[in-house]
């Protein structure tokens, strides 16, 4: 007996010490978000010293001190996609690959808005009971893609506002405002009215104040800070003194929430992050420009469309500009052709100008635009009878063109509707059993059971919604399919009953984009000789790749700065799987995938492969930056460049270049991961996908440096959203206290991009999980 | 005050900013002269495009109280020399309601100059608006509309001067930013603290901001200078292009602050007979696409030389085309939302006719009418909305703003040579024209007035009774302030005043004395603003700080004797820090004046 007893003690030694092991060293983790901050700049920042009573301090002594010298700081951290808040956050949050490509997305064919960024309507219906999680967060939900914050029970976390948030601690916004206008005495009120009373100031400081405190509480294990303050001022100036009092501001920050750290009961495995979401172009000695696509859209030259924002241009000169709660601006063109006065029913661009270093375009599809501009001939205009014939005949032979394939996808649609029908019934259940109760207990309350509730009203009513808009467009398509030369008459239909208003149609292919018919030519619809419409004399058509390459300005007052505002385009070509990226057409090259591999292939006009040469969009031939892994660079650079290769091998070859890693970025953002096969899917699956990818624009443009598409107002400062590497290189930081293993005064100069940062959060909790597709940060986490 | 190293560091290797080609170094020099009683003055001198010589601008008193010690120096007055005190006409026009002009009714250039602030006390000044705006409501607006509107004219008169004066010199100030040993004319934290009182003293209730509130207040200001600037140099470049004119930005030195719009001649001349769109939004100048005084332009014209991209380039640049350009008007990008039109080349009264509307309006209604914002309460909402919607909408409704537009560029021109001298005159010409103020001086006299000023100002500084007596009054005022509160102060300026002058107080008679107590307090006052600024900095100072500069500060308080006032922040110093050697200086202070150490 005394044998087996002791043999079970020994047992339960080892199994204890293999637990102790086993057991994470970070216990707990704060995150520090930080909106925007280039790595350049805060590089640049902690290496000054600062002057008379700080000599030999940097300026920024917290970030010195607390991840500098006794933490790990990533030297070439960098956005994965584009280099974009509400894409990039979500990348961060999940660790998976991105759903989110745009700071505003639109539903093709119904044009519902996701507003990712704007916070004012979530607060109004979060109070009001209908909303439990921002937008971003309801869509990651809606894509089954977990968030960091998700892994932790509700007691466990703490959540400050940001773009992917869940709830609102209401009891935040007094306390705030409270901030805002208290002052300790009449002295320092009148000090602050004379300055500026410190309202945006105040929100951040009360969340401060609430996740200083949360630190004291043993529960929480996630915690997390977003400060959008750095982003919103470099947007505005590029002044140095500006910056860097920003940048004081952070630092504080850091040493505040540092010494509550260290001051909490979990300080020895508490790790402390700071991360950015991409970095900008603010330069002190340039102002960047801005080239209204609103205004370009608008005018003859862009195609005469009703253009779609998320927001009123020149926001500050309206009233309405006031709206907090807009996401959809119609700016209607005067020289509208064949859409003259119908701006509210079909706008036939939508933009998504956000970040501003590029702009989302996408464009109705141009089959809707001949199939309009017909049937508005033979509705309202008394033709002569060839010209009419004619049309007629060319309305049917287009819809010919088109008919199989919208049936095909309409059809898929409206089964995909049944079993959304299914679904809802489902949710409908789930809805009604849910207890009808008004008040939550104090420990129901405490597990966020209340939010749970809420969170599957919210996604019933989203449902029913979305059925009835995608219904309603499948009602229109198929009265169109239906119709037939034979019994066709003009005068049966309005236009809204054959083309879906608010809506784009399916995605336009690049032979659309490059002859994309923007109304009828000056004299009218013409028949050709053999009695058929004439389609070159009947149309306008542009070329929207050299229309918008050759957009210029007169007014370019700064040395420097390249005339022209776009840098280049990027389109999906999805039967290739691959990226075009198109200069000019002696300048474009395919960007193909194949499973995690990828090539850079220089492509002629049908796409076929063309030497290299310099000038290329992404311009890796030339750049004196890329480091391809061995021999005599000069020589093997171009043979490099055209083979195949994964993704670390050419996140590590161009990560240095001007374009930083726009070659895996462009992927990220147009293409779709490597996924199952279609035989695993099911239709809620094809639906989720389809609504994916109906939220995909027809372009992505990119300006030049020092260029952006901001119409809301002006952002002289600075600007991100491209490629190039001073918007896509972010910052990582990570300290930690004794017991979590972070190493001390670490430099990692090896590239990872954002993939890598859940994974790497999660392994140094002890909680990894090996479906994340990132790879995780092994310098950080491997045994020293 | 150390708070300033936290700014500064950053805006004086703006100095690198020379490598750019394009930067100008200003032309500025700084002179001192010694005043009797420990003080000196410093004076700004500027070179002028078209004047032998430099003249004097601003000059600063800096109280040094005899010593080379900068620890106990202080900023006390400021002059701006190019403008002098106005005449008794000029006071007497000023008192003309709806007199909106400038017309010569002599200057006194040879008087004392009246200093535009005292950095030793800046809320004097609110107070006396404050008093004068309640005697204005409750004891003269009763008394008819022509006395009402006569005496509110001749306050915003004043106001207006003062106004124009404080930017005059903040303006100036500013410039030693520029200049590369800038430091050693004004320290970083006397530069900081010029240019946030000056800034501040133009609003209402600016002068009553705390001393260590002044770093905050110069960094809002500052961003959102560069802010409006960037943004307004955005709004008209963008409108520029959009209308097919030429973006010109202009300004002293480094800073874009002004911007001029052109027109190309072969632009006017080819529009003919086709319109061409126009949209004058935020331009604020009318279509010149169909205006027949370009057609038959015979003003200012300049020819520059631009490439295919559009991008300006000199004439002997290969592929170079030249277009003859004509001057559309002058615009101020730092006035708030939108760019403000200072000078219309086609209609030059024109600005000057809309400020004068602006200002008849607010005549009429409150001087005339009698209609005051805080006694009707529907007037001010109403004026408040309507003043709201027209500012949402690009008005220039903001009068200091535009005030400090016109005064910024004034010096801007008249200092400025790389500008061509003949587009300069013709734009000094035009601005002079804006003039509503009979208080303000001409622009062309201004060299004159400034020597004559500066002269004045140093027989001041020479005579024993002039500012080596004030400078007694003013130390005895602030050992005053120290040593008593507010009601016995009130009190001892009440005796002065009833004995008509007979009875004044003097906390120390003797000058020497007087200088080495002033001395020693100022000391402490700096060490205990710079302990506050450590211990508000961070939980941990010696992480942010020169820990060595930390117990200097403790043990110069020790020395000089510790004032009970700073009992509060060594204590927390003492919690604060993790270095044994300061933990246990702030315990020695807080004993010699029996404070026990954990108290």
């Amino acid at each position: 007996m005394r044998t087996i007893a002791l043999l079970c003690l020994s047992t339960a030694l080892v199994s204890a010490a293999d637990l102790s092991t086993a057991r994470a060293k970070v216990q707990r983790v704060v995150i520090l978000k930080v909106d925007g901050l280039p790595e350049n700049l805060l590089e640049r920042s902690v290496k000054e010293t600062s002057g008379s009573g700080r000599d030999s301090h940097s300026r920024l002594p917290w970030i010195q001190h607390v991840f500098a010298q006794n933490g790990v700081w990533m030297e070439n951290f960098y956005v994965r996609g584009l280099s974009l808040s509400a894409p990039s956050w979500s990348l961060l949050d999940s660790g998976r690959h991105l759903q989110i490509r745009g700071n505003v997305e639109y539903d093709r064919y119904t044009l519902r808005a996701y507003d990712y960024l704007n916070f004012f309507p979530f607060y109004f219906s979060y109070a009001a009971s209908k909303q439990v999680d921002m937008p971003a967060a309801e869509l990651m939900d809606e894509a089954g893609v977990p968030l960091l914050v998700d892994r932790f029970p509700y007691q466990q976390r703490f959540q400050s506002p940001q773009l992917l948030q869940r709830g609102l601690r209401l009891s935040s916004l007094p306390a705030a405002l409270k901030r805002a206008v208290g002052a300790s005495s009449p002295k320092d009120f009148l000090d602050e009215w004379n300055i500026g009373l410190p309202w945006a100031g105040s929100w951040y400081r009360q969340n401060e104040a609430d996740l200083i405190s949360s630190l004291n509480d043993p529960q929480v294990h996630y915690l997390d800070y977003f400060t959008g303050e750095y982003d919103h001022l470099g947007h505005l100036t590029g002044d140095r003194v500006s910056q860097l009092h920003a940048l004081e501001d952070l630092d504080a920050l850091v040493g505040r929430i540092w010494n509550a750290i260290v001051a909490s009961p979990q300080a020895a495995n508490t790790a402390l992050v700071l991360v950015s979401d991409h970095g900008m172009n603010t330069s002190e000695t340039i102002f960047s420009q801005g080239f209204s696509l609103v205004d370009w859209f608008n005018s003859p030259a862009g195609g005469a469309h009703h253009v779609l924002t998320n927001r009123h241009p020149l926001t500050e000169f309206k009233l309405k500009g006031l709206d907090p709660f807009v996401s959809e601006v119609i700016t209607p063109s005067p020289d509208s052709e064949y859409l003259a006065g119908q701006a509210d029913q079909y706008p036939t661009v939508m933009l998504d100008l956000d970040g501003n270093e590029r702009a989302g375009i996408g464009l109705r599809n141009n089959t809707f635009n001949v199939l309009q501009i017909l049937l508005d001939q033979l509705i309202q205009k008394r033709l002569p009878g060839p010209v009419r014939n004619a049309a007629l005949s060319a309305l049917f032979s287009t819809l010919d063109k088109v008919r199989a394939e919208w049936r095909r996808d309409v059809d898929d649609l409206s089964e995909e509707l049944t079993a959304l029908d299914a679904r809802i019934e489902a949710q409908q259940k789930l809805v009604d059993a849910q207890p009808k109760k008004k008040k939550w207990t104090p420990e129901q309350l405490s597990r966020g059971l209340d939010k749970d509730a809420r969170r599957e009203i919210v996604r019933l009513n989203a449902w029913r919604a979305e059925r009835k808009a995608y219904s309603e467009y499948v009602a229109v398509l198929w009265r169109l399919l239906d119709l037939k030369p034979a019994d066709f008459d003009p005068g049966k239909f309005k236009m809204t009953e054959l083309i879906p208003p608010k809506s784009l149609g399916p995605a336009n292919s690049m032979w659309d984009l490059r002859h994309y018919v923007t109304g009828r030519a000056p004299g009218g619809l013409v028949v050709a000789e053999d009695g058929s419409l004439d389609w070159d004399r009947s149309f306008h058509t542009l070329d929207y790749f050299s229309a918008l390459r050759s957009i210029s300005a007169r007014n370019n007052v700064q040395p420097g700065l390249a005339p022209k505002p776009v840098d280049f385009i990027a389109i999906r070509i999805p039967d290739r799987n691959a990226v075009l990226v198109w200069r000019d057409d002696a300048h474009q090259a395919l960007i193909l995938t194949r499973g995690s591999e990828i090539r850079y292939q220089p492509v002629n006009s049908n796409l076929e492969p063309a030497p290299w040469t310099p000038g290329l969009p992404l311009e890796l031939l030339e750049d004196p930056q890329l480091k391809i892994p061995s021999g005599d660079r000069e020589t093997h650079r171009e043979e490099w460049l055209s083979q195949w290769h994964d993704e670390r091998e050419w996140l590590e070859a161009v990560h240095q270049t001007r374009y930083s890693n726009g070659i895996i970025g462009l992927t990220e953002e147009l293409l779709d991961p490597p996924s199952t096969s279609d035989d695993d899917r099911n239709l809620g699956d094809r639906y989720r996908e389809r609504k994916r990818n109906l939220r995909r624009a027809d372009l992505l443009l990119l300006a030049n440096d020092h260029w952006n598409f901001n119409v809301r107002g002006f952002n002289p400062g600075g600007n991100h959203g491209s490629f190039l590497r001073q918007s896509t290189h972010s910052v990582l930081l990570f300290a930690g206290g004794k017991d979590t293993g972070i190493p001390a005064g670490l430099r990692v100069e090896t590239p990872y991009d954002s993939l890598s940062f859940v994974p790497t959060i999660l392994n140094l909790m002890g909680r990894p999980e090996a479906d994340l597709p990132g790879p995780v940060i092994k310098e950080l986490v491997e045994p020293r | 005050m150390h708070w300033a190293a936290l700014i500064f560091p950053v805006i004086l290797p703006v100095a690198a900013w020379a490598a750019n080609p394009d930067f100008r170094a200003p032309d500025f020099r700084v002179e001192r002269h010694a005043v009797a009683n420990g003080a000196e003055l410093l004076t700004i001198f500027s070179s002028l495009p078209d004047h032998a010589g430099d003249i004097p601008l601003v000059s600063v008193l800096r109280d040094t109280l005899g010593d080379n010690d900068p620890d106990n120096d202080r900023l006390r007055y400021i002059w701006v020399l190019t403008s002098a005190r106005p005449t008794v006409l000029q006071h007497a026009a000023a008192f003309v309601p709806f007199f909106y002009w400038r017309p010569d009714l002599g200057k006194n250039p040879d008087r004392k100059p009246a200093a535009i602030l005292d950095l030793g006390n800046t809320s004097k000044v609110v107070w006396n608006a404050l008093t004068q705006s309640i005697v204005q409501a409750a004891a003269i607006d009763s008394n008819g509309a022509l006395i009402r509107a006569s005496t509110r004219r001749y306050r915003a008169n004043l106001a207006d001067q003062r106004q124009v004066n404080l930017m005059e010199g903040l303006t100036a100030i500013s410039q030693l930013e520029e200049i590369p040993d800038g430091e050693a004319l004004l320290s970083e934290p006397e530069l900081l603290e010029t240019q946030a009182r000056l800034s501040l003293a133009g609003k209402t209730l600016g002068g009553l901001v705390t001393t260590e509130r002044l770093p905050e207040a110069y960094l809002k200001n500052r961003i959102q200078t560069e802010e409006t600037r960037g943004h307004n140099w955005e709004l008209l470049r963008q409108r520029a292009e959009a209308n097919g004119l030429y973006f010109d930005p202009l300004g002293f030195a480094r800073s874009r602050t002004h911007a001029l719009l052109w027109i190309a001649r072969e632009d006017v001349t080819t529009s003919e007979g086709q319109p061409r769109k126009w949209d004058g939004r935020f331009l604020g100048i009318a279509d010149p696409f169909d205006d027949s005084r370009l057609k038959n332009w015979t003003g200012y014209t300049e020819k520059r030389y631009f490439d295919e991209s559009g991008l300006p380039v000199d004439a002997d640049t290969p592929g170079a085309t030249s277009r003859e350009l004509i001057p559309l008007a002058l615009y101020a990008l730092e006035y708030p939302k939108v760019p403000l039109v200072l000078v219309d080349f086609r209609d030059t009264h024109k600005p000057k006719n809309r400020e004068m509307l602006r200002l008849a309006t607010g005549d009429a209604v409150s001087g005339v009418l009698g209609v005051s914002k805080f006694g009707n309460w529907p007037y001010l909402a109403g004026s408040m909305t309507w003043n709201f919607v027209r500012s949402r909408h690009g008005d220039p409704n903001n009068r200091s703003a535009r005030l400090k537009a016109f005064s910024q560029v004034r010096r801007w021109l008249t200092l400025d040579g790389s500008m061509d001298p003949a587009l300069r005159a013709e734009l000094q010409r035009r601005l002079e024209i804006l003039g509503v103020n009979p208080l303000d001086e001409s622009v062309f006299e201004e060299t004159q007035i400034a020597e004559r000023q500066y002269e004045a100002l140093l027989r001041y500084a020479a005579d024993p009774n002039g500012l080596p007596a004030r400078l007694d009054h003013d130390r005895n005022a602030e050992i005053a302030a120290r040593r008593h509160g507010v009601p016995a102060r009130t009190g001892l300026h009440l005796a002065n005043w009833f004995s008509l002058g007979i009875y004044s107080h003097h906390e120390l008679q003797d000058s020497t004395s007087l200088a080495a107590a002033v001395g020693r307090e100022r000391r402490a006052e700096r060490q205990i603003r710079f302990l506050e600024t450590v211990a508000k900095s961070s939980p941990q100072p010696d992480v942010v700080w020169n820990i060595a500069e930390v117990r200097r500060a403790v043990n110069e308080l020790i020395v000089t004797g510790i004032p009970p006032r700073s009992v509060e922040v060594v204590s927390r110093l003492m919690l604060q820090t993790s270095d044994a050697e300061t933990r246990e200086l702030c315990a020695r202070a807080l004993a010699s004046i029996g404070v026990a150490a954990g108290q």
